[in-house]
C-alpha cells in the first residue's frame, strides 16, 4: 500500500478543497440571502479588520508627533 | 507633602527639567487600557449591527418590543458631555492651581452621578414595560451595551470622587490626573457612539 507523506496529504487536500464549488467558499451567515445582510457583514468586517490598525497607528503616530 | 498652591507644571519640574513633555506611564498605560475598552464595545457594536439587520421584517425594535426613550435619554446625553466639558475646563484651570480646578472637578463628578442615576431610572421604567435581557435580543443587545457602559461610567465616576480629595489637599500627582481625564474622556465620547447606534 503507498504510504504518503505529510507534504502530499497536505497538497491533495488542498488541491481537493478547490474543486469544491464556489458556493461552499462563502460563510452560509453571511453570503446566503438578503443583500442588505451581506452588506452589513462585510461593513463590519471592515470596521473590525480596521478598527485595531487605526487605533495602533494613530497611538504610534501621536506619540512620533510628540517626541519629534 | 506639596503645599495646595502647587502647579502641575511645578510638580512635573520637581522630577526633571524636560519631564513635562514626556508621556507619563500612567497616561500611556491608561491609553492602552481605553484602545482595549473600545475593541470590546467595538465587538458589541458590531454584534448588534448585525442583529439589527438580521431582525425578520426589518423592523426594530421587534414587535412587541417598548420603544427606547430617545427624548430623555438625549438630555441625559447633554449632560454627560456637559461633565466632559467640566472635566476639561478643570484640567485647564488645574495649570494655574488646583484651587481653581476644584470647583469644575465637583461639577463633572456631579453630572457624572447624575447620568448615572437617570440611567438607572430609565432602566426601572423599561423593566417595568416588560424589555428585560430575555424579552428580546433587543432587550439583550440593549442591557448588555448600556450595561457595559453604565458600569465604565459608575468606575470612572468613583475614580473621579478619589481623585477629589487628594486634589483638595493639594497632593494629587498630574499624572494621575491626566490619566483620570483619559478615562472620563473615553466614557463621555463612547455614550453618544452607543445612543445614535442602539437609541436611535
Amino acid at each position: 500500500m503507498c504510504r504518503l507523506n505529510f507534504v502530499s496529504r497536505f497538497l491533495i487536500a488542498v488541491g481537493g478543497t478547490s474543486l469544491i464549488p464556489a458556493a461552499a467558499w462563502s460563510c452560509p451567515a453571511c453570503m446566503v440571502g438578503d443583500p442588505k445582510t451581506a452588506a452589513t457583514y462585510f461593513g463590519m468586517t471592515v470596521v473590525m479588520s480596521a478598527l485595531p490598525i487605526l487605533l495602533v497607528c494613530g497611538i504610534g503616530y501621536w506619540l512620533w508627533r510628540r517626541h519629534s | 507633602m506639596s503645599s495646595p498652591a502647587t502647579t502641575i507644571e511645578s510638580r512635573v519640574s520637581e522630577h526633571a527639567p524636560d519631564a513635562g513633555k514626556r508621556l507619563p506611564n500612567s497616561v500611556l498605560a491608561m491609553i492602552i487600557f481605553v484602545v482595549t475598552e473600545i475593541m470590546f464595545f467595538a465587538a458589541l457594536m458590531s454584534a448588534h449591527t448585525i442583529a439589527r439587520a438580521t431582525v425578520p421584517g426589518g423592523v426594530w425594535p421587534p414587535a412587541g418590543q417598548p420603544r427606547l426613550p430617545v427624548e430623555r435619554t438625549a438630555f441625559n446625553t447633554a449632560m454627560l458631555l456637559f461633565s466632559g466639558v467640566l472635566l476639561f475646563i478643570s484640567s485647564r484651570r488645574a495649570r494655574d492651581g488646583y484651587e481653581k480646578a476644584r470647583a469644575y472637578l465637583a461639577g463633572a463628578i456631579a453630572t457624572g452621578i447624575a447620568f448615572v442615576l437617570l440611567q438607572g431610572v430609565e432602566w426601572v421604567a423599561l423593566l417595568r414595560e416588560g424589555l428585560t435581557m430575555q424579552s428580546s435580543t433587543h432587550g439583550a443587545f440593549f442591557y448588555l451595551i448600556v450595561g457595559a457602559h453604565a458600569l465604565h461610567a459608575v468606575v470612572a465616576v468613583a475614580i473621579l470622587t478619589a481623585i477629589y480629595f487628594p486634589m483638595r489637599r493639594g497632593t494629587l500627582a498630574p499624572s494621575t490626573f491626566a490619566a483620570t481625564q483619559v478615562f472620563w474622556y473615553f466614557v463621555v465620547l463612547l455614550w453618544p457612539v452607543i445612543y445614535l447606534r442602539v437609541y436611535l
